[in-house]
């Protein structure tokens, strides 16, 4: 990929080298580790924009649930697609799509990871995080 | 510290009235709403002047719908208000009514809900955050979710999932007022192209149109227009609460529930065993396997089979969404928390007829709204 991709959306993820992380955030109040960023508050103490700190969230986690989409009126991608919901090692449970086609690989408690990829036309470039299973 | 609705007067469900859930039509919300209202009044046997108060539940209906329709019953100058809190707006409705009647401010208020199918704009979606999943998960692909979680850890199979629909379906056969009034076979519920997971239409509720209105009142209203108390079951519980941060973070409507039903049970002095009837949010398949079981109508994992033993059949141990439920009476958002109201006192009244659960003397009623909020009402024959 050359110079800066033309993510679908930059306030998510972003990739460090070849690493596709989640731009997440820490309170410093209480510990809780959040995704996404925000300025409002946390959600479990309160504690205000002064607190929350920005890290860089590990995109890998395990797989805690799963479903293949097959109606979807939006415009953005064709059904049918998979859509994940995975525990991150970090501990936020994010749901995302999937790079697989379709959920027959996939099993609850599989190791997941993202990875960028293509979802625009070649013109536009346009790239999204997607995660796949480790093993497949 | 705030006071529990046993601490306040009592307040009791005299009028219940509904129009009938359906698709889609060129019928104003007007006409429904004052359909279900006249019907409401002519069941208690009150008159338009006597209500003090309307707490008017809706979704859809855009700003200020509510004189708009009420004032064709006589404008009386009434304190009246919208209530929306998603698919929990017509539960909300109910328990500010209950709330208005307990605390002395009226001895009659109505609670109504009225909606027509249109475009649903989520709060969220103006909240200034992007999401990874944005609308590529509707509501169906999250209990899709939820259902392929239950099934690993608890084994449940496709079909233990369709027979919520199959008794649901049935028992909405019985109902003039529901939107899905035919039975299904298993072969009909999972044999269709599936929506999300294993999820198929009929596993998924209708969101429709329609309207259902309630009337509750004080002890003194009940002996001064003399309503018949036998046909006036009490609100013994009334409960909300919102979304905690929870471990099981995608499991929030569970949690949710596992919260507002400790504390109905809690006011009403009460537990599961002792309710004969439960109106619950099935507008997914999955959602009664997992209420039941956090509602402790059944252990954790053994919903599927108290579902195949007929243990929440009409008849069974316990009748669960005797009116159909949202999967077969309907979801027209509004007037669901409400229809499930007037169905709980149809039942304690006796008066449910081919849906009648024998033996009914207390019922619950349990909404989850998108947010998320919950709500929670038990009802019990005292008279």
């Amino acid at each position: 990929m050359d110079g800066t991709p033309n993510y679908a959306h930059p306030t998510l993820y972003a990739l460090r080298g070849e690493v596709a992380v989640l731009l997440g955030q820490l309170c410093d109040q209480c510990g809780r580790v959040g995704f996404p960023r925000q300025s409002y508050g946390c959600e479990f103490c309160g504690a205000i924009n002064g607190s929350l700190c920005d890290i860089d969230l590990p995109a890998t986690g395990v797989l805690s649930s799963f479903a293949t989409v097959h109606r979807h009126h939006g415009n953005d991608i064709q059904a049918p697609f998979v859509i994940g919901q995975i525990r991150l090692d970090s501990g936020p449970v994010i749901r995302c799509t999937l790079a697989a086609p379709d959920s027959e690989s996939l099993s609850i408690g599989d190791r997941m990871s993202g990875v960028i990829v293509h979802c625009g036309t070649p013109a536009d470039g346009i790239v999204e995080l997607r995660f796949s299973s480790q093993g497949g | 510290m705030g006071k529990l609705l046993s601490e306040m007067r009592p307040v009791y469900v005299v009028g219940i009235g509904l129009h009938p859930y359906q698709k889609a039509s060129s019928t104003s919300y007007v006409a429904l709403g004052l359909h279900a209202v006249r019907a409401a009044l002519s069941d208690a046997g009150l008159e338009w002047k006597d209500v003090e108060s309307v707490f008017h539940a809706n979704c859809l209906l855009g700003m200020a719908p509510t004189r708009v329709m009420l004032r064709h019953l006589g404008a009386t100058g009434v304190p009246m208000q919208q209530v929306e809190n998603a698919s929990a707006s017509g539960s909300t409705a109910f328990r500010n009514a209950v709330l208005d009647v307990a605390s002395g401010v009226s001895d009659v208020s109505l609670a109504l809900g009225t909606d027509k199918p249109a475009p649903v704009s989520l709060g969220s979606s103006k909240a200034g955050l992007d999401s990874l999943e944005r609308d590529r998960v509707a509501a169906f692909t999250h209990f899709a979710l939820l259902a392929q979680q239950y099934a690993d850890e608890s084994g449940a199979v496709p079909e233990d999932f369709a027979r919520v629909a199959i008794k649901n379906h049935g028992n909405g056969a019985l109902n003039p007022y529901a939107q899905r009034r035919q039975s299904r076979t298993l072969e009909e519920v999972i044999s269709a192209p599936a929506i999300a997971g294993f999820l198929t239409p009929l596993q998924c509720c209708p969101v429709g149109e329609g309207a259902a209105a309630v009337l509750v009142a004080s002890a003194e209203a009940i002996r001064r227009f003399n309503i018949d108390p036998y046909r006036a079951p009490r609100v013994i519980a009334s409960a909300m609460c919102s979304e905690r941060v929870y471990d099981e973070a995608s499991s929030f409507d569970a949690a949710i529930t596992e919260d507002a039903v400790s504390i109905a049970f809690s006011q009403a002095g009460i537990g599961p065993s002792d309710l004969q009837v439960v109106e619950l949010h099935d507008a997914f398949t999955v959602e009664e396997l997992l209420y039941v079981e956090r509602m402790g109508l059944c252990g954790r994992g053994d919903a599927p089979r108290e579902l195949k033993q007929g243990a929440f059949n009409i008849g069974g141990r316990v009748a669960v969404s005797p009116s159909g439920g949202l999967l077969a009476m309907g979801h027209p958002l509004g007037p669901t928390g409400l229809g499930q109201i007037t169905e709980i006192t149809r039942q304690l009244r006796g008066e449910a007829e081919d849906r009648q659960h024998h033996g009914a003397s207390a019922g619950m009623a349990h909404m989850v709204g998108v947010g998320a909020v919950c709500v929670v009402h038990i009802l019990r024959n005292e008279a």
